[in-house]
């Protein structure tokens, strides 16, 4: 019997609205959840824009190719460009997105996340779904053991040449899994099955075949999640393979995830290319000539001319150039305390403001392995848990740190989440001192001196530390700490920079660790967070493999069928179990679900009011979706 | 007088020398090292998950040759620098060390110099207008004036500056030396009106501080050296009053100010830092804060005696200058 | 009295018993001096003023300085009434607070409560505060005598009274300025005065020390520093740490001017008549070129105290100052360096107004000394 019995598997995750899984080789159909919009611009394209090639095009292009600088629009564009429903209305062509970042190479992420491109995306503005991008298809055979991706046919690199299997398998072979030219020290997990590599093949230029020993589980999420692909043409003259005349060292340093992305002159297929980077000032993209996106006018994205990135250091200051004007769009480094200003700014009519999630919040971090055994022994008591989570106050550091804009809940999936359950995002939550109380009593832990603070078994002070990094942690930290206090825990904060606070996490050397919560954005894109995946994880239990309890066994069991399976009851099933476990079991006190804040200047058209800011779809830069955004003439 | 000159240059070597294991020693210091700050940089971004990061840390720092004792990595440190010229590379820019700092460098000498200027042009003046008529109203409003200068604090004075920019006159571009538009460009006259246009905020905020001391030290000096015997004896001659101020006076006075002079270099140039970082300077100050928090060593390390060669070179200059102006400093 | 004063411009010819003599007078003469100096003597009213009550601090905090009442988060300034609806009271009053949390801007808003009024007393009873760890009490010098909102200067982010916690920072800011500017001035006069005198191998060595201290930028000493100190150290460690490198990174620039000062003045005539005379070097040091530095060294001393209060405000801003609980005039003064602050919570600015205060009064009252000290000055 062949492996190759004909099977489209429907699997993703969740019970996705739109399954890519089901569409087939057309792939036409106009992308995303705009029908949540009132979009003027037109649902669908007219059929006969794309049948006679009739598209549009800048006029910066156009004069290009009037010169005859630039084929036309036509024999650049893909047979089958990708259709973008615009959020709400069909744009006009040219001018500047202003956009800043707090550093150059350390924030990447911020440029990666707005322009990245994969064969797969989320999506957009709400990840509700995976859509095809630069694939067109995608189908699983032998059990979802085998998957095979179609590429759009005739997508070109931003330098005319033609994008194909082989740039994928030069990024794939010859950057991720070439331990000696890769730029990270360790390839992602993501592409491992029991240790060894998934493999990746190709059938003809635009045909790519995945395979693995278990159900491709992740492949599609995978591909998601960046650029999956490298010209292969610009860079093997750099690779010692092809090219023996150069080292491994020179290549390493001229793709790291900044060269890649910053570099004037590498070709790229996203929506605008470097022009121009100024260390630590300035980075300016031009747009991609050869850009396969298509609005349903028919004229070819993006819509902006430039997008350019201004290094300014200071958050504080980005907010004030985007009150004065000067930066169109505000939301990677907007804070929640600066949510009162914006909204009293807001009224001067020059931007205006987005909420949207609720997603990640800030979580506590107890250390199941604290360095006092004492300590160890009361995280590691469930009683003692519940009871900490009860005496939090969770709707006081909602209306005082995050100015209301913050939904007091526990260690669960927010509301977007496909798994989400009411009950388990609540429990544990209501503010009961008494009641925390009577549990620390019950537990065994008592102020038995009468000093006001609860004594450990072994007669010491209950006394731990919380270690934090300045920011909106603080202050949460500062109230927390306040309200576990008041039943009897003595808790100090220990305040400092990121750079001394985290090797203590990564060593386990904390009592208490505050950071966002980790995990339910989407719980299988920070596994080693939330299970026991390798030796050392989670890092607030370092021991789970030799000392976890069941219960987390257990979930990580449910996790790991999750990884290799493509049945969507099963994963559903799997999935919400192990929610449950994690629910009842509260290992990391959560303080709840917090929104974002961010915002546009007015001059901006086809700015979405929906998103979200969690990481795995790529935060809050992806749903805004640049490529669509124009700049409003004055004269309108 | 060469032979002076020669033996303060070689005076400048075993500082240097102690300096750079200071400065090594002390980046050093705080636990972790830049891998742990560039992979804790990235887990914040949600580019990493805490997943592979022990496993990454580990082979970089074999890589980097972090695992080797302290004394081994200072000396490949000194020893590249000496034999090759080379700094080493920045772990969180990606580029070679002198190439990053050489393009601010520039910009930060030019402010530092602009400012020293203007300090000394608003404060020596003021300063033997005060004492030469002192307890004057003018003598008064000018020590009120530079004393709130001297006491607002410039992380404030910067930030309200800015915040008025925008809020009462909507400036068009706040903070930094240039527009967006004129980054990178060659130098015009439209730049060079745009340079103007924003440097006189970074000039005002980092001269406050300083223009005070400087005044209220012309001042007291002055006035030291205005009690005097010779100036007594310059009036009795009958000489202008002028002449006996500025000739006998302020060249005098002026002394320690020019002691001075040298350690205003270093200061001014790592004193900025915190105004870069709120005005958003493309200065070497805010760079160097974000070595130093990252603990990207060769780049904070490069920085540092960058800043000791400065001081000394300020220094030498300073006690040439101090010499040449009182001949009665003897050089052995 | 006077006739002996006339005779100060000579104290080197002097025979050792009037020496002694008009040392004392000049003491005198200079406090007379110094009276003349309005500026002067105001400034050091303030400065008195603001010891005593950063000393009596507990006593006079109306609230415990970390109390947090929710309820009145970014509470603006209240004001301290005496005429209600009901006509003119004697004793002065408060209003209630009545707030309202709009959830569409994210700010609580205010409004006064004019049906409950807030009498405040003088002594008044209220929370427990320990003095120094000297005696435990509750008595305060003015409050409502209960947890009634009484915020004169308003409430920071977790409504902490600002009044309250304005005079206890001010406590770590003005001490720390103290003790910085004792052991730097120490260092820096005794050292740049041997170094200038002496010249040649010391005066080498001493500037090499002084170069290394200077060349080296404080922050990353104390980012160092910042990052050994365990979190559970006591903060008035913390707080002496923080001293102690603020004064052995301030006290070179101090000992180079002194130095400067020195070598100028080691050549002047009545050195040289004392050297002539046969006077050891520690005399001619501390007899002569001390005292005739003194008005520089008074400067230099006035014009650093502001200094160290600038560079703890400096530090704190930096995440590197004083840690809370603790808390200074610097760290709260940072806590406000944002935009939301400047546009809608100004009077947490209040702190910067604070360390202009004390660093134009220690200005000002240095000048005075100056004027007042300088033994060469005609008048």
């Amino acid at each position: 019997m062949s492996p190759y019995f004909f099977l489209v598997i429907l699997f993703l995750f969740g019970c996705l609205p739109s399954d890519p899984g089901n569409k087939t080789v057309t792939g036409q159909a106009a992308r995303s959840n705009a029908a949540i919009y009132n979009t003027r611009a037109p649902k669908h394209i007219n059929p006969a824009i794309l049948e006679k090639r009739a598209f549009h095009e800048a006029p910066m292009l156009a004069e290009r190719v009037a010169r005859g600088k630039l084929p036309p629009v036509s024999e650049r564009l893909p047979e089958n460009p990708l259709v973008i429903i615009a959020v709400d209305t069909i744009g006009q062509y040219g001018g500047t997105l202003r956009r800043a970042l707090t550093g150059d190479i350390v924030q990447t992420a911020g440029v990666s996340k707005t322009i990245g491109e994969d064969l797969m995306g989320y999506s957009r503005p709400l990840p509700d779904s995976i859509e095809f991008n630069l694939a067109e298809s995608c189908e699983f055979q032998d059990n979802g053991k085998i998957a095979i991706f179609k590429l759009r046919k005739n997508v070109k690199w931003s330098d005319g040449h033609p994008f194909t299997v082989d740039d994928i398998l030069f990024w794939y072979y010859d950057m991720v899994l070439n331990d000696d030219a890769r730029a990270d020290a360790v390839p992602p997990s993501v592409w491992f099955v029991d240790n060894k590599p998934i493999q990746m093949e190709k059938v003809d230029d635009h045909t790519l075949k995945i395979t693995s020993p278990k159900p491709l589980g992740r492949v599609l999420h995978a591909l998601c999640s960046g650029d999956s692909a490298r010209p292969k043409h610009y860079w093997a003259p750099y690779h010692p393979k092809y090219n023996p005349a150069t080292t491994y060292q020179t290549f390493r340093d001229s793709t790291t995830g900044a060269q890649l992305i910053m570099k004037p002159g590498v070709p790229r297929l996203s929506a605008w290319v470097p022009v121009e980077w100024i260390r630590g000032q300035r980075i300016v993209y031009e747009r991609n000539p050869y850009y396969y996106k298509i609005d349903t006018a028919g004229n070819q994205l993006p819509y902006a001319d430039y997008i350019s990135f201004t290094v300014i250091q200071d958050p504080q200051v980005i907010l004030l150039k985007f009150i004065n004007g000067e930066i169109d769009l505000f939301g990677r480094y907007s804070r929640v305390s600066m949510f009162p200003t914006l909204r009293a700014e807001e009224k001067k009519g020059r931007f205006k403001l987005r909420i949207t999630g609720p997603d990640r919040g800030p979580a506590f971090y107890l250390n199941w392995d604290a360095p006092k055994p004492a300590l160890r022994e009361a995280f590691r008591n469930r009683n003692v848990r519940i009871a900490m989570s009860h005496a939090v106050n969770r709707e006081e550091i909602g209306q005082i740190v995050y100015h209301g804009l913050l939904v007091p809940s526990g260690y669960s999936f927010a509301p977007s989440n496909p798994y989400f359950s009411e009950e388990a995002y609540y429990k544990y939550t209501p503010y009961n001192p008494e009641q925390s109380r009577q549990m620390l009593d019950a537990a065994g832990y008592r102020d038995s001196d009468g000093d006001g603070w609860r004594e450990f078994k072994d007669g010491s002070r209950f006394e731990f530390n919380i270690d934090v990094t300045p920011g909106e942690g603080v202050d949460v930290s500062e109230l927390i700490a306040e309200h576990w206090r008041a039943v009897g825990l003595k808790v100090n904060l220990n305040i400092s920079l990121r750079d001394i606070i985290w090797p203590r996490r990564l060593n386990g050397e904390f009592d208490i660790h505050q950071w966002g919560m980790e995990g339910p954005d989407d719980p299988l894109g920070r596994l080693n967070d939330w299970a026991i995946m390798a030796p050392n994880v989670p890092f607030w239990h370092r021991n789970a493999s030799k000392e976890g309890p069941p219960w987390l066994h257990e979930a990580t069991q449910l996790i790991k069928e999750v990884l290799t399976t493509v049945d969507t009851a099963q994963v559903r099933k799997n999935m919400i179990q192990m929610r449950d476990l994690h629910t009842d079991n509260i290992p990391v006190i959560v303080v709840g679900s917090a929104y974002t804040v961010w915002g546009a200047n007015v001059r901006l058209g086809n700015v979405p009011y929906q998103g979200t800011n969690a990481d795995e779809y790529r935060g809050w830069s992806r749903p805004v979706f640049h490529e669509q955004i124009f700049i409003k003439r004055i004269d309108e | 007088m060469t032979h002076y000159f020669i033996r303060r240059c070689l005076h400048m070597f075993p500082t240097l020398i102690l300096i750079s294991m200071v400065s090594f020693a002390v980046i050093q210091a705080p636990p972790g090292d830049m891998l742990t700050s560039r992979l804790a940089e990235l887990a914040e971004q949600g580019e990493l998950g805490s997943e592979s990061a022990m496993a990454q840390i580990e082979i970089l720092r074999e890589r980097y040759g972090l695992n080797d004792p302290l004394y081994l990595q200072y000396f490949r440190w000194i020893w590249n620098i000496l034999s090759k010229g080379d700094f080493g590379q920045s772990f969180t820019y990606e580029m070679d060390v002198m190439e990053l700092l050489g393009e601010r460098l520039g910009l930060t000498l030019a402010l530092t110099l602009s400012t020293l200027i203007f300090t000394w042009l608003v404060a020596i003046p003021i300063g033997i207008y005060s004492a030469t008529r002192q307890y004057s109203l003018g003598d008064y409003s000018f020590t009120f004036m530079s004393f709130i200068g001297l006491a607002t604090p410039n992380f404030l004075l910067a930030l309200v500056i800015m915040f008025i920019q925008v809020t009462v006159f909507e400036t068009e571009s706040v903070g930094g030396l240039l527009s967006p538009q004129f980054i990178g460009t060659p130098w015009s006259w439209n730049k060079v009106v745009d340079l103007l246009n924003h440097i006189w905020v970074p000039i005002l905020v980092i001269g406050t501080g300083s223009t005070a001391g400087i005044m209220r030290i012309m001042r007291g000096n002055l006035l030291d050296v205005l009690g005097q015997q010779h100036i007594q004896t310059g009036r009795a001659k009958g000489l202008k009053e002028r002449t006996v101020i500025v000739k006998y006076g302020v060249r005098i006075a002026i002394n320690p100010l020019v002691s001075r002079l040298g350690l205003e270099l270093p200061g001014l140039l790592s004193g900025a830092v915190v105004t870069g970082i709120v005005l958003g300077l493309p200065t070497a100050g805010p760079i160097f804060l974000t070595a130093l928090t990252s603990q990207d060593m060769y780049l904070a390390g490069a920085f540092l005696l960058l800043a000791a060669t400065f001081l000394l070179i300020g220094n030498l200059l300073a006690d040439i200058l101090l010499a040449w102006i009182d001949p009665r400093i003897r050089y052995e | 009295m006077s006739n002996v004063i006339d005779k100060v411009p000579e104290p080197v010819t002097l025979p050792e018993a009037v020496v002694a003599t008009a040392t004392y007078s000049q003491h005198k003469l200079i406090w007379r001096r110094f009276k003349k100096h309005k500026a002067g003597v105001i400034s050091g009213y303030v400065i008195i003023l603001l010891y005593v009550s950063v000393f009596l601090g507990e006593f006079l905090a109306p609230h415990n300085p970390s109390h947090r009442f929710y309820q009145f988060v970014h509470l603006p300034a209240q004001s301290i009434h005496f005429f209600s609806k009901d006509g003119f009271h004697l004793r002065p009053f408060v209003y209630g607070i009545k707030s309202d949390f709009d959830r569409q801007t994210g700010v609580k808003t205010y409004t006064e409560d004019a049906s409950k009024r807030h009498p405040l007393y003088l002594f008044v009873r209220a929370h427990e505060y320990s003095f120094y760890g000297l005696f435990t009490s509750n008595i305060h010098l003015f409050g409502t005598g209960s947890d009634n909102p009484m915020h004169l200067l308003g409430t920071d982010r977790f409504g902490r009274d600002m009044l309250s916690r304005i005079i206890i920072g001010g406590r770590i800011s003005l001490t720390i300025g103290l003790f910085a500017v004792f052991i730097s001035l120490t260092l820096g006069s005794v050292l740049g005065v041997i170094s200038g005198y002496y010249g040649g191998t010391i005066d080498n060595l001493i500037q090499r020390i002084i170069e290394l201290i200077f060349a080296f930028p404080s922050i990353p000493i104390l980012m160092a520093l910042s990052a050994v100190l365990p979190p559970e150290w006591p903060s008035h460690l913390v707080f002496m740490g923080i001293v102690t490198v603020l004064s052995l990174v301030g006290w070179g620039g101090l000992a180079r001017e002194i130095r400067g000062k020195t070598l100028s003045i080691r050549e002047a005539d009545f050195i040289l008549a004392a050297r002539v005379c046969g006077a050891k070097d520690r005399r001619i040091i501390f007899r002569h070129l001390l005292p005739s530095m003194f008005s520089h060294i008074i400067v230099i001393a006035t014009l650093a105290i502001p200094g160290f209060i600038l560079g703890e405000s400096t530090l704190s801003f930096l995440g590197l100052g004083i840690k809370p609980p603790m808390t200074s005039w610097g760290l709260l003064l940072s806590d406000a360096m944002n935009i939301h602050s400047l546009s809608l919570y100004p009077w947490l600015l209040i702190p910067g107004g604070c360390i202009i205060i004390a660093v134009l009064s220690f200005n000002f009252l240095g000048d005075g000394l100056r004027d007042a000290a300088d033994p060469y000055s005609s008048r």
